[in-house]
């Protein structure tokens, strides 16, 4: 219709840019005309993503010309280029994935008032559209993601479509459906169509009757990636870990246990051959560092698995970023429970495995029958306490005191004039973690208060580091450096050899990142597959004997785990007292099977 | 019978006039709230690990940290604070942010987790009728004498009395030919010192790792509101907030208990009449 105007489509000459001061396109020239289809394939790394980016105004070129409907939009900013009657869809984060359907189309539109007619002309192509048009965007699955693109890419009627990598990860017959689309775009409304792609087929099958100019990028665009095709794609593990925040104490810990495991598993020639590869993502020990860490590897990272440490308001944000993208999470850090999802995960222990073995066998050896409660007020600290009066009920004992202090209080004087007060046969505590476990037991031993205490809260390198302070105290966990048995001892001596002096001693919240690796690789070898939905049905089936003992995931998917009791001796160090077996989870996802 | 309570008052009030005392000075000399407060703080502890580390008695710690967060102090007076006291809302920022580099670089070299210090003192004694930590009892008394000491300091000395000059009227102390700025200077020295201090003297009570300051900070800044500049205010402001909030954890809890110095604090602020 408006063939007069249209005269050109896109010319570029001599066109050289890239990042900073790396280049990429080098003397890049071509020129398509109105209604043509234009196909740049290459691996990646080749600078196609590039190309497009300088064409649209997003990367400024160094050299050369840009020009489009016969305009000279060399370094015009990208909305300008775009009001030409441009439309881009880029590779990655090309949806606003928390707004509506219609929001993400409304925002392409620069006339609202033709939205409606421009609608029902796109929702030919792709009915959902209307039906779902208040639907989130991020709710969509991968498939109508992709239609969702494109059908923004066409509501402006565009005269000049540039595609970056449409087909990555889409089912064949969606596939078939966006080049039908695009083909008949291009000849009803002679629209010009610039496709990037490694999908050779697609961009050869779609251009049927039209003619086809290919670009041997080779020649032009100088690769400065190194091409890696000869190597197999690598199982990618993502674990997005508090390097910053509170977490950071532990984090590096975690880490290396991923990476020793991650060496072994290479070791022995990967996971079905592919090799295996850790990418550390920080979650800055919150809910927004986990959002964007999730999604960072999820979608950056390609991850075929989540597997990691993390606190429970950050696992509470990115689990359901894993949900929806159905990637595999393995949650491996001690919580308090009833954290339930599909594709979730949890191969460490939840309060019913730890707290009712401590205040047996206090009450049954320490013959405590009394018992004063102390906690740190948060959710954990007193989830905690509330599992532990429920088990001293049940071996029949009294509560003689209850008291909680605020989190940031470190002056425990009131509490322990109480205990002394109330003078209990034993106490059950659970501050928060690290050093207020410290401050409470200093000052309990300053006054002089002497009688069995059991920590639900203390670990290993904070007894260590408070010297004597926890001295005589009793507690329980899954993992201990000091547990007696071969898998312990040579998962220590790797550590050390593989760490020397930068090593982070192992503890009970990173020896669990380690099984989490293992366990996935057999769920993967057995699966035969890294397919999510494979996996998940593995898993549960899955066994590995670790230096904890042998850990299956099989009860609503989380552990019975080899639960132990250890004490704190004088120098601080812990020292394993016995073993008391599995102890069963409980129902935790009653939903899950 | 109430023994124990009352040993749980005076000995929680010494040791907020101990952890106060530095931020008091300052800010009566200076007329800034000193928000690296609590970083000196962590610094004193620090030195108390050191001590450890070298095998020093416990006790020699509170010579480093004295010695130590005075030099600090005066290496971020003169580099950072000096150019700053015409604009007080800037040195807001200024403190903050020196509490930010000293505890960052705690973090940096001793990194997040808790630190090992031995204290001096871990036995209870017998008083009234009551068992009681010893290392309580010697915070009040080292609170008294510390008090007193100040006291001397500033009403029998000569930089004590030219301090006092420029509290009350520092134009007229320049005009009479006064270095206000080496007072000043002097002032802040003998802040972070006393701060350090604080910080190695409540060591044995705490565990020690780089945010320990941060709640202290906050319950010694609210005394100093209350307090002013003087030092008599300042014990008994410790006295009756810190009291209150023993006793309302005592018989109350002690979630309202950390409540109650800032209530107070609001409370006396609205119907004190003497500003100072």
């Amino acid at each position: 219709m408006n063939a007069a105007v249209a005269t050109r489509g896109l010319a570029v000459a001599g066109l050289e840019g890239g990042y900073g001061s790396s280049p990429v396109l080098h003397e890049v020239s071509f020129d398509i005309g109105p209604g043509e289809v234009f196909g740049v394939l290459g691996k990646n790394g080749m600078g196609k993503t590039t190309l497009l980016k300088t064409i649209v105004g997003f990367l400024p070129p160094r050299r050369g010309q840009v020009e489009l409907l016969g305009e000279n939009v060399t370094g015009w900013p990208p909305y300008q280029v775009t009001r030409l009657g441009v439309s881009y869809i880029p590779q990655e984060k090309s949806i606003f994935q928390d707004l509506s359907v219609e929001e993400n189309l409304r925002l392409a539109l620069r006339e609202p008032s033709r939205f409606e007619e421009r609608l029902i002309a796109v929702a030919g192509w792709f009915p959902f559209l209307t039906a779902r048009r208040q639907q989130r965007a991020g709710t969509l699955s991968g498939g109508e993601q992709k239609m969702l693109l494109m059908a923004r890419a066409l509501l402006t009627r565009p005269r000049l479509v540039l595609i970056d990598e449409i087909t990555e990860g889409l089912q064949p017959a969606v596939i078939t459906r966006l080049q039908d689309i695009l083909a008949e775009e291009c000849r009803t409304h002679g629209t010009t169509i610039v496709l990037i792609e490694q999908n050779v087929g697609f961009a050869l099958r779609k251009v049927y009757g039209i003619q086809l100019l290919l670009l041997m990028l080779a020649i032009s665009i100088l690769a400065v990636a190194p091409v890696r095709s000869q190597q197999k794609k690598p199982v990618v593990i993502a674990i997005p870990v508090g390097l910053s925040g509170v977490n950071s104490v532990v984090a590096p810990a975690v880490v290396q246990s991923a990476q020793l495991a991650a060496d072994e598993l290479n070791a022995k020639g990967g996971i079905l051959g592919q090799p295996v590869r850790v990418v550390p993502l920080d979650d800055e020990s919150g809910p927004a560092g986990a959002v964007k860490a999730f999604n960072t590897g999820i979608r950056q990272d390609k991850a075929d698995v989540i597997i990691t440490m993390e606190t429970s308001a950050a696992r509470n944000a990115g689990t359901p970023i894993a949900e929806r993208a159905k990637v595999p999470f393995i949650y491996t850090s001690f919580y308090e429970g009833r954290a339930c999802g599909e594709y979730l995960f949890v191969n460490a222990w939840v309060p019913e495995q730890v707290v009712p073995p401590l205040i047996k066998f206090m009450t049954d050896e320490k013959k405590v029958k009394r018992w004063f409660a102390v906690g740190s007020d948060y959710a954990f600290g007193r989830g905690m306490i509330e599992a532990a009066k429920k088990t001293i009920k049940d071996m029949g004992g009294t509560i003689l005191g209850e008291e909680y202090q605020p989190l940031q209080q470190s002056d425990w004087t009131a509490i322990i004039s109480k205990i002394r007060a109330a003078n209990p046969d034993g106490i059950i505590y659970s501050t928060s973690g690290g050093g207020p476990n410290i401050d409470f037991l200093k000052q309990l031993k300053a006054a002089g208060l002497t009688m069995p205490i059991g920590s639900l809260s203390i670990d290993e390198l904070t007894a260590e580091a408070g010297g004597n302070a926890a001295e005589g105290v009793y507690y329980t966990g899954d993992y201990f450096t000091g547990i007696d048995n071969p898998e312990n001892k040579s998962f220590l001596e790797a550590m050390k050899k593989k760490f020397g002096a930068e090593l982070k001693t192992p503890n009970a919240l990173s020896e669990q990142e380690y099984d989490g690796l293992h366990a996935y690789a057999m769920a993967v070898e057995r699966a035969g597959s890294t397919n999510a939905d494979a996996i998940i049905k593995v898993l549960p089936t899955v066994v590995f004997k670790g230096p904890r003992g042998s850990v299956q995931m099989n009860k609503q998917h989380h552990a019975p785990l080899p639960i132990y009791l250890a004490q704190v001796q004088a120098d601080g160090k812990t020292r394993v007292l016995k073993n008391f077996g599995l102890i069963d989870p409980g129902d935790q996802c009653p939903k899950l099977k | 019978m109430y023994t124990i309570e009352l040993l749980d008052v005076v000995t929680t009030a010494g040791i907020l006039y101990i952890v106060a005392l530095g931020l008091l000075i300052v800010y009566g000399v200076l007329k800034i709230i000193n928000l690296a407060h609590g970083a000196f703080l962590v610094l004193g502890s620090y030195a108390a690990v050191i001590a450890t580390w070298l095998d020093w008695s416990p006790w020699s710690a509170l010579v480093i940290a004295l010695v130590g967060g005075a030099a600090v102090g005066a290496v971020a007076e003169w580099r950072v604070l000096r150019d700053l006291y015409v604009r007080p809302l800037d040195t807001i920022l200024a403190t903050w942010g020196l509490n930010i580099i000293i505890v960052q670089s705690i973090t940096l070299y001793f990194g997040r987790e808790i630190q090992f210090a031995e204290s001096g003192v871990t036995q209870a004694v017998s008083v009234g009728g009551v068992t009681y930590s010893l290392y309580r009892l010697i915070l009040l008394l080292i609170a008294a004498v510390l008090g007193v000491l100040v006291w001397l300091l500033m009403r029998r000395t000569q930089i004590g009395i030219v301090a006092q000059a420029v509290i009350m009227n520092e134009e007229l102390a320049q005009a009479l030919g006064i270095n206000t700025r080496l007072v000043r200077f002097v002032t802040f020295c003998l802040g972070a010192g006393l701060a350090s201090l604080a910080g190695a003297l409540i060591t044995p009570l705490v565990s020690v790792h780089p945010n320990l300051g941060v709640p202290w900070l906050i319950n010694a800044f609210m005394l100093v509101m209350v307090a002013g500049v003087s030092l008599g205010n300042l014990a008994l402001a410790a006295l009756i907030l810190g009291g209150a909030q023993v006793l309302v954890s005592s018989y109350g809890n002690p979630v309202l208990g950390s409540l109650t110095i800032i209530i107070l604090a609001v409370i006396i602020l609205r119907f004190r009449t003497i500003t100072t």
